[in-house]
C-alpha cells in the first residue's frame, strides 16, 4: 500500500456531507420559498408594509434553524445506515457568533435595499442589478464549494446561478420580480440536483443493517 | 546522521503504517466517525479494521465507544488529544523529510 494522500482524504471526508444531496434539496426548497415571497411582494396589491423584510428574515433564519434539525434527521434515516455516520467539527463559539453577525449584516443590507425599493416604487435603476448580484454571489459561493470539495455538480450549479442571475437581469422584470424569478429557478435547480444526487447515492449504497 | 533523515527514522510507526494513516487522517478532520464509515473509507475488511483500531486504541490515539443506533450496534471512533498531536507531529516530520529528499 502506498503512502495515502492526506489532502485527498480530507477532501473526501468533507465531501461526504454533500454526497447524498439532502442538504441541496432542503436549501433548494428554502430558495423556492424565497422566490414565492418576492413574487408575492411584487404582486400584492395593496402592498403589506415590511412583508418582504419580515418574510426574508423568517425564511433565512427559520430555514437555517430547521435545516440544522431536519437535514441530520434525514441523514440519520437514509445516509448513516448505508455508508456510516460522521460528526463534523463544530465552529467555536466565537467563530459561530462572527458568522451569525456577518449573516445578520448581509440580511439587514439586503432587506434594507428591498425596503427602500418598496418605498420608492422600484424606480432606482441600481436595484435592477439585484438579481444579477444574487446570481453572482451565490454562484461564487457554489464555485468555491465545488473546488474545495471537488464536487463537479456544485460547479455546474455555480454556472447555472450566474446564468439565472444574468437572465433575470436582462429580462427587465424589475428588482423584486427578477429576484423572485432568480430564487425560484435556483431553488428548483438545487432541488433537482439534490434529488438526482440522492437517487444516485441510494442506488449505489445498499443499507447495511449491522456492523 | 542528517537531522531531516533522522526525522524519517523517528517517524511514528503506529501512524506511519498506511492503513492506520488513513484511519488517523480521516478521524483528524472530524469530531467522530463510526466503524461503518471507516470501513468504507479505508476499504479494509472488518477484521483488519478492528485490529488496526485496537492498535490505535492501545497507543492512546483513538477512543472507541460502543453504543446503539436503535437496535443496531454502533461503534463510534474519535481521535484523542494525544492522537491529534501525534498526527500533527507526524505530518511535520514527513514534510521535513520529503523536503530534504527533494533537495
Amino acid at each position: 500500500m502506498d503512502i495515502p494522500d492526506i489532502d485527498k482524504i480530507m477532501k473526501r471526508t468533507a465531501r461526504y456531507a454533500c454526497e447524498d444531496g439532502i442538504g441541496e434539496m432542503f436549501y433548494g426548497a428554502v430558495f423556492m420559498l424565497l422566490g414565492l415571497l418576492f413574487f408575492l411582494e411584487a404582486t400584492l396589491n395593496p402592498p403589506i408594509p415590511w412583508f418582504s423584510v419580515i418574510g426574508f428574515l423568517v425564511l433565512v433564519y427559520g430555514g437555517f434553524l430547521l435545516g440544522r434539525w431536519l437535514v441530520p434527521a434525514l441523514k440519520r434515516r437514509l445516509t448513516y445506515p448505508r455508508t456510516g455516520f460522521v460528526a463534523y467539527r463544530q465552529l467555536s463559539a466565537g467563530r459561530r457568533w462572527m458568522v451569525m453577525g456577518i449573516a445578520a449584516l448581509v440580511a439587514v443590507f439586503v432587506t434594507g435595499i428591498f425596503a427602500v425599493a418598496a418605498r420608492v416604487g422600484g424606480t432606482l435603476a441600481v436595484l435592477e442589478w439585484i438579481p444579477l448580484c444574487n446570481g453572482l454571489v451565490v454562484g461564487a459561493f457554489l464555485l468555491y464549494l465545488g473546488f474545495e470539495l471537488g464536487l463537479r455538480r456544485f460547479m455546474l450549479l455555480s454556472g447555472f446561478s450566474g446564468l439565472a442571475g444574468v437572465a433575470a437581469f436582462l429580462a427587465g422584470m424589475g428588482a423584486t420580480l427578477g429576484t423572485a424569478a432568480y430564487f425560484a429557478a435556483m431553488g428548483l435547480a438545487l432541488s433537482v440536483c439534490g434529488a438526482l444526487a440522492l437517487r444516485a447515492y441510494l442506488r449505489g449504497a445498499p443499507r447495511a443493517e449491522e456492523q | 546522521m542528517d537531522g531531516n533523515l533522522r526525522a524519517v527514522v523517528n517517524l511514528d510507526r503506529t501512524i506511519h503504517e498506511p492503513s492506520r494513516l488513513v484511519i488517523v487522517a480521516t478521524l483528524y478532520f472530524v469530531e467522530s466517525a463510526d466503524f461503518l464509515y471507516l470501513l468504507r473509507e479505508t476499504q479494509m475488511t472488518r477484521g483488519n479494521l478492528s485490529s488496526h483500531l485496537a492498535k490505535l486504541e492501545d497507543s492512546g490515539y483513538v477512543e472507541i465507544e460502543k453504543t446503539y443506533r436503535g437496535k443496531i450496534p454502533q461503534t463510534i471512533c474519535r481521535l484523542t488529544k494525544s492522537g491529534q498531536a501525534a498526527f500533527r507531529h507526524y505530518r511535520r516530520s514527513l514534510r521535513r523529510a520529503m523536503d530534504s529528499m527533494s533537495e
